[in-house]
C-alpha cells in the first residue's frame, strides 16, 4: 500500500473518531470519549446530542432581575419583561442570541452556575453604560409547569400558576464586576456618555 | 538457495503482500474509491446556504457580541470561556471584528458558489470557530450541528462539483468517504439523541411531543388544548420518533452495506421510507417550533444520501423545469 494512500485514509478515519468517540459511553470506553470531546471543544465542536433528553422540558423558567441603586431606589431590569410577556408564542424575529445565554443562566438555581455568574456581571456593565451602576442585582426565577395533556383535555389551563424563588444576588461594586465596569469606561467612553 | 529456503523467505513475504492488497482493497471500497462530485456539490450548496443565512442573522450585533464593545470583554471573556480558542480573544477592536466578519461573509459566498473553495471554506470555518469560541453561550444545539457540518465540509474537496471551480477546471472526482462521513455524522446525532431519550415521557406515557409543542420558549402556536386533544395521535408518534432516531445508525449501516455490495436489486433501498419520514418530521418541527436553522440544516445533509447519478438527474430535471418556465412567457408573447 502506498504511504500516500494510507495517509489519505487516516483523514476520514480521524474524522470518524471525532464524530463517534465523544458519544460513546464512558462506562465502557473510560477516559477516551472525554479526552476527544475536550480536544474538539477547543475549536467549539461539540458532539453531545442530548436533545429533549432524558425528557423534554416540563416547565419553563424566566429570570427576573431587580437592581438596587446606591440611593436606595430599585428598578426591574429588562430581563423581567419575559416574566410578563414570555408565556405566549415565539418566532425567530423575536429572539436574540442573548435569550440563549439567559436560558443557560437559569440552569441549576440551587447550585453554582458560572454561566449565571458571568451573565450577571455582564448585566452590571450593561447597566453602568445606561447610567449609575446598580449596587446589587437580585435574581429571582419565575417558573411555570406545563399541565399534563390529560388534565388540559379535561379543561385545565396549559400552564400552571407561576412560582417565584430567589436564586442569587450579584454585587456590581465587588470584584471582578467593578473592574469590568472601570475597564469598559476606559475602552468605550462613548457608551458611558450619559449626557 | 534451496527451494525450501526460497519458500521460507517467499512465504511470509507473499502473505504480507496479500494482506497488503486485501487492506488496500478494503480501504478503497470503504473510504478512498473515487466518485462523481455532483452529490457532494449539492450538499455543499445546501449546507453553506444555511450557514450563510445563519451568519447573516448576526448582522447588527457583531461588535456587541464579539468585540470589546461587548459588556463581557478582554481578560474576563477569556476567563469566562477558557476552554475555547477564538481570534476575537486577541483582535478586539470593533472595526477589526466587523472587518473579519465581512471577510467571513465573502468567504461564505465564495464557498457557496464554489470559487476558491478551499481557502474560502477555511476562512469561513475560522470565523465560526472564533464566534463560537468568543461567546459560546450565544449558541445552542442547532448551532452545534452547524459547527460540526462546517468542519466536515471544510476538510472535504466540496468544490469539485456543481461549482465555478469545476466549471473552470472541469469536474474532478471526490473520495467516497466524504458522503459517508456526512451520513455517519447524521447517524451519530440521531442515534445518540434517541438513546439518551430515556425518560418516562418518551417510553411510558408518550407525552414528549406534547410537552415539546407547548413549551412557550419555542412554540409557534399557543394551542395546548388542541394538542392535548390530539394526544391519541401524538402518543404513538412520540414512540415512532424515538425509535426512528435510535435506529438511524442501523439504517446508515445497512445503506453502507448495500452500497458496498453494488446496490443489488434483492437488497431493499430503505432511503425513501426512512428519509421521507425524516423530511416530514423536520418540516413538522420547523412549522411548530422555533428551532433556528436546525431543520433546514439537517435536510441539507440528506442530499448526501443521493448517489452521484441521482444528483446529476435531479440537477438536470431542475434545469429542464427552469428552462421550461423561462421559455413559456416568451412563446406566449
Amino acid at each position: 500500500m502506498k504511504p500516500l494512500r494510507l495517509l489519505h485514509a487516516l483523514v476520514p478515519t480521524a474524522l470518524l473518531v471525532g464524530i463517534v468517540a465523544p458519544v460513546l459511553p464512558t462506562a465502557h470506553f473510560g477516559p477516551v470519549p472525554g479526552a476527544v470531546a475536550r480536544a474538539l471543544l477547543l475549536v467549539s465542536i461539540k458532539q453531545s446530542w442530548a436533545m429533549y433528553a432524558p425528557d423534554p422540558q416540563r416547565a419553563h423558567t424566566y429570570m427576573e432581575l431587580e437592581a438596587l441603586y446606591p440611593d436606595g431606589s430599585t428598578a426591574p431590569l429588562e430581563e423581567s419583561v419575559d416574566v410578563e410577556r414570555g408565556w405566549g408564542t415565539t418566532w425567530a424575529w423575536r429572539k436574540t442570541r442573548m435569550d440563549i445565554w439567559r436560558f443557560y443562566a437559569n440552569f441549576h438555581p440551587a447550585r453554582r452556575n458560572d454561566n449565571r455568574t458571568w451573565y450577571l456581571r455582564l448585566v452590571c456593565v450593561r447597566e453602568a453604560r445606561r447610567g449609575e451602576p446598580p449596587r446589587k442585582i437580585t435574581m429571582h426565577q419565575v417558573k411555570r409547569r406545563f399541565t399534563p395533556p390529560a388534565k388540559v383535555a379535561a379543561g385545565a389551563p396549559g400552564l400552571r400558576d407561576p412560582v417565584r424563588q430567589l436564586v442569587t444576588v450579584a454585587y456590581c461594586n465587588a470584584s471582578p464586576a467593578r473592574e469590568m465596569i472601570e475597564a469598559d469606561r476606559r475602552l468605550n467612553p462613548e457608551l458611558h456618555d450619559h449626557g | 538457495m534451496t527451494t525450501a529456503e526460497r519458500r521460507g523467505r517467499g512465504g511470509p513475504g507473499r502473505h504480507l503482500g496479500r494482506i497488503d492488497r486485501i487492506l488496500d482493497r478494503i480501504l478503497d471500497r470503504v473510504w478512498l474509491a473515487p466518485e462523481d462530485p455532483t452529490a457532494l456539490g449539492l450538499v455543499r450548496i445546501a449546507v453553506v446556504a444555511v450557514l450563510t443565512a445563519s451568519l447573516l442573522t448576526h448582522v447588527g450585533a457583531v461588535s456587541e457580541y464579539f468585540s470589546h464593545a461587548s459588556p463581557l470583554q478582554g481578560e474576563w471573556a477569556r476567563e469566562a470561556f477558557p476552554s475555547r480558542v477564538s481570534l476575537f480573544f486577541w483582535i478586539e477592536q470593533p472595526w477589526a471584528v466587523r472587518a473579519i466578519f465581512a471577510l467571513g461573509v465573502v468567504a461564505h459566498l465564495l464557498w457557496l458558489v464554489g470559487r476558491f473553495t478551499g481557502p474560502a471554506s477555511v476562512v469561513a470555518w475560522l470565523l465560526w470557530v472564533s464566534m463560537s469560541g468568543r461567546s459560546p453561550l450565544l449558541y445552542s444545539l442547532p448551532d452545534q450541528l452547524q459547527m460540526a457540518m462546517c468542519t466536515l465540509l471544510m476538510v472535504m474537496p466540496s468544490g469539485r462539483g456543481v461549482s465555478l471551480d469545476a466549471r473552470r477546471h472541469g469536474p474532478r472526482p471526490v473520495p467516497v468517504w466524504c458522503r459517508r462521513l456526512l451520513m455517519i455524522q447524521l447517524a451519530a446525532m440521531y442515534t445518540a439523541t434517541g438513546v439518551l431519550k430515556s425518560g418516562a415521557t418518551w417510553h411510558r406515557d408518550h407525552t414528549a411531543l406534547y410537552y415539546s409543542l407547548v413549551n412557550p420558549y419555542n412554540r409557534h402556536f399557543d394551542a395546548a388544548e388542541l394538542f392535548a386533544g390530539l394526544q391519541w395521535m401524538l402518543g404513538p408518534m412520540t414512540a415512532v420518533v424515538v425509535w426512528w432516531e435510535t435506529l438511524f445508525a442501523a439504517f446508515v449501516a445497512l445503506h453502507a452495506v448495500r452500497s458496498l455490495l453494488g446496490r443489488p436489486r434483492w437488497f431493499p433501498d430503505l432511503r425513501w421510507p426512512v428519509l421521507g419520514f425524516g423530511v416530514l418530521m423536520h418540516l413538522g418541527i420547523q412549522g411548530a417550533l422555533y428551532v433556528a436553522w436546525f431543520s433546514p440544516l439537517v435536510l441539507s445533509v440528506y442530499f448526501a444520501f443521493l448517489t452521484p447519478d441521482e444528483a446529476r438527474r435531479a440537477i438536470a430535471r431542475t434545469r429542464v423545469i427552469f428552462a421550461h418556465r423561462h421559455r413559456r412567457p416568451r412563446s406566449g408573447s
